[in-house]
Parts: structure tokens; sequence; C-alpha cells
């Protein structure tokens, strides 16, 4: 029972990681690139300093996974971090998104009843 | 050359002594800051029950409904318990209010002071000649220092302004800092522990 609860815990997604996971789905981007994807016409614009705790939550739950890049040039020997979605982050957004519209149709459906 | 190793010198005196000055200053003013408020809503609190004691029936005025509301919520099950009226109930909790306003200003000191230091300690390393990817080096892992180099170095070639690209930096920095030595921390209590390096 508490590992049932533990894995409910873990299945949890904000609506950052959501996107996150969106954008990362079948690509792979290193932080900055992730925010370009992120920022244009969002109401509150994201910085680093909330993008990389939603990284490290994602990548804690399984969902991705990352590895290093090229050293660039200009940033002093540091090399990037390469992001993407694993199978279990995947699946786990298939389900967010098939709940949402699930929620969606019921909605819909109950909108048209009562017109009824 | 001597001289300006000298000038150098007295920079790195000038600017050591501004930052222990100013980190001084900033966690002096917010002990005594902290000591003047509590010794303040302590002997509001102590005028509150002594009012309640003489049964007056005078209580503080309360305009702002939603600190009421926070103050019905907090202390319900007090008065309930305490079987006293609603008005006398605010008026014991009266300093509840000013918790909440003192919160905002602590929260503000701490960030004034934090935002200081970080300011005084890059400039004395840009004085010192050290490289922005070094300073950032000193603070953050090797991927957010990758990433803040290749903001700064497109901010530059898009010929932003240079006080814009600092101030831009200076956010993220900022950002960061709470985000990777707060937050991370407080997240990782609740998440699973198992470490999914796929390159260790």
């Amino acid at each position: 029972m508490p590992r049932q609860k533990d894995d409910a815990d873990t299945m949890r997604l904000s609506a950052i990681e959501e996107d996150i996971l969106t954008v990362l789905l079948g690509r792979e981007f290193y932080g900055l690139e992730i925010l370009d994807f992120l920022n244009p016409d969002r109401p509150i614009q994201l910085s680093f300093g909330s993008l990389y705790p939603a990284l490290n939550r994602l990548e804690k739950k399984g969902f991705i996974s990352w590895r290093w890049g090229d050293v660039q040039d200009g940033s002093g020997g540091a090399r990037r971090k390469y992001y993407k979605v694993t199978g279990l982050g995947a699946g786990v957004l298939r389900e967010v998104q098939k709940y949402r519209l699930t929620l969606g149709e019921r909605s819909l459906g109950q909108s048209m009843l009562g017109g009824i | 050359m001597i001289e300006q190793g000298r000038k150098q010198q007295i920079q790195h005196k000038v600017l050591c002594l501004a930052t222990c000055i100013l980190s001084f200053l900033g966690t002096g003013g917010f002990a005594v800051y902290r000591g003047l408020s509590v010794y303040h809503i302590n002997e509001q609190y102590n005028e509150q029950v002594a009012r309640l004691g003489a049964k007056s029936t005078s209580v503080i005025e309360y305009n702002d409904s939603s600190i009421k509301i926070i103050i019905e919520g907090l202390d319900r099950k007090y008065y309930e318990m305490k079987n006293v009226s609603f008005d006398d109930a605010l008026a014991l909790m009266s300093n509840r209010k000013m918790y909440i306003q003192e919160s905002y200003i602590l929260k503000a000191a701490i960030s004034g002071t934090l935002m200081l230091f970080i300011l005084v300690l890059f400039g004395f390393y840009r004085l010192r000649g050290v490289a922005p990817s070094v300073c950032f080096a000193c603070y953050f892992s090797e991927e957010i220092v990758a990433e803040l180099s290749a903001l700064r170095e497109r901010l530059t070639n898009e010929q932003k302004l240079t006080w814009l690209i600092r101030f831009i930096l200076f956010y993220q920095i900022l950002t960061l800092v709470w985000g990777i030595y707060i937050q991370i921390n407080i997240d990782n209590l609740t998440l699973p522990s198992r470490d999914r390096r796929i390159d260790k």
C-alpha cells in the first residue's frame, strides 16, 4: 500500500513539468533551448531558477535522462547537458494528456446534455 | 607594472572591506530589526491581554478584510475553546497582522542583502580581470556555467546594451541561487532517491 502511494506521488506532474516533457518529447535540448521553446506566449516568463528545479524533479522521478554535450566556445571549458524524455516519461505524459482529453469530452458532453 | 599591481591590491582591499561591511550591515540590520519587531509585538500582545482581562469591549479596527479572514481561519479553534466573542478573539490575535507584514519586510531585507552581496562579489572578480564564466563556476555546476555563458554570448551578439545584459544575467543568477541552493534541496526531501545518471 505505501508503495502504491509512493508511485502515485511520483507520477504527479506539475504544469511546468508537463510543459518540459512536451517540449522534450522526441527531441534532445539543453536548458536555454528548452526556455526558448517554453517562453514565447507565456504570461510569466520562466528563468533558469525555475527550470533547473523542474528538471531535477523530472530526473529524480525517472521521466528524463541527460548526456554531456561538447565543450562550447566562450564557456571556459564548461559542457552543456542535453536532456531527453525516457520511456516512462513519455508514458506518463501520454496518460496525463489522455486524461485531459477525456475530461474535456466529458465536460462537453455534460454541457450538451444540459442544453437539451 | 609595480604601480598597477599596487593599484589592484588597493582595489582588492577596498572591495573586501566593502563586502564585509555590507554583509555585516545586512545581517546586523536584520538581527536588530528582528529584535525590535519581536519586542514591539510582545508589547502589543501584553496590552491586548490586559485589555481583555479588564473586560474591555474596544477592539482594534480591521479594515483589511483579507487579514480578517486569515485571522479568523487561524484562530477559530482558539476562540471556540475559550468561549470568547469574535471581537475579543480578534483583539487578542491582532499581532498576527503584524507578523504577516513583518514577514514581507524580512523577505525584502534578506533579498536586498543577498543582491548587494552578489553584486559586490562579482564586481570584485571582474575588477581582478577574472572571466565571467570563471565567476559563474565559483557558485554553479558545469552545465549552468555553460548555459549562462551561452546566454551572455547570445545577448552580446544581439548587441543589447551592456547594462541590460548585466541586469538579465544578474536576475538569472539570483533565481538560480534560490533554485539550486534552496528549492532543489527542499524538493529532494520528498523525491525518490534513485540516481539516474546515464553516463556516470
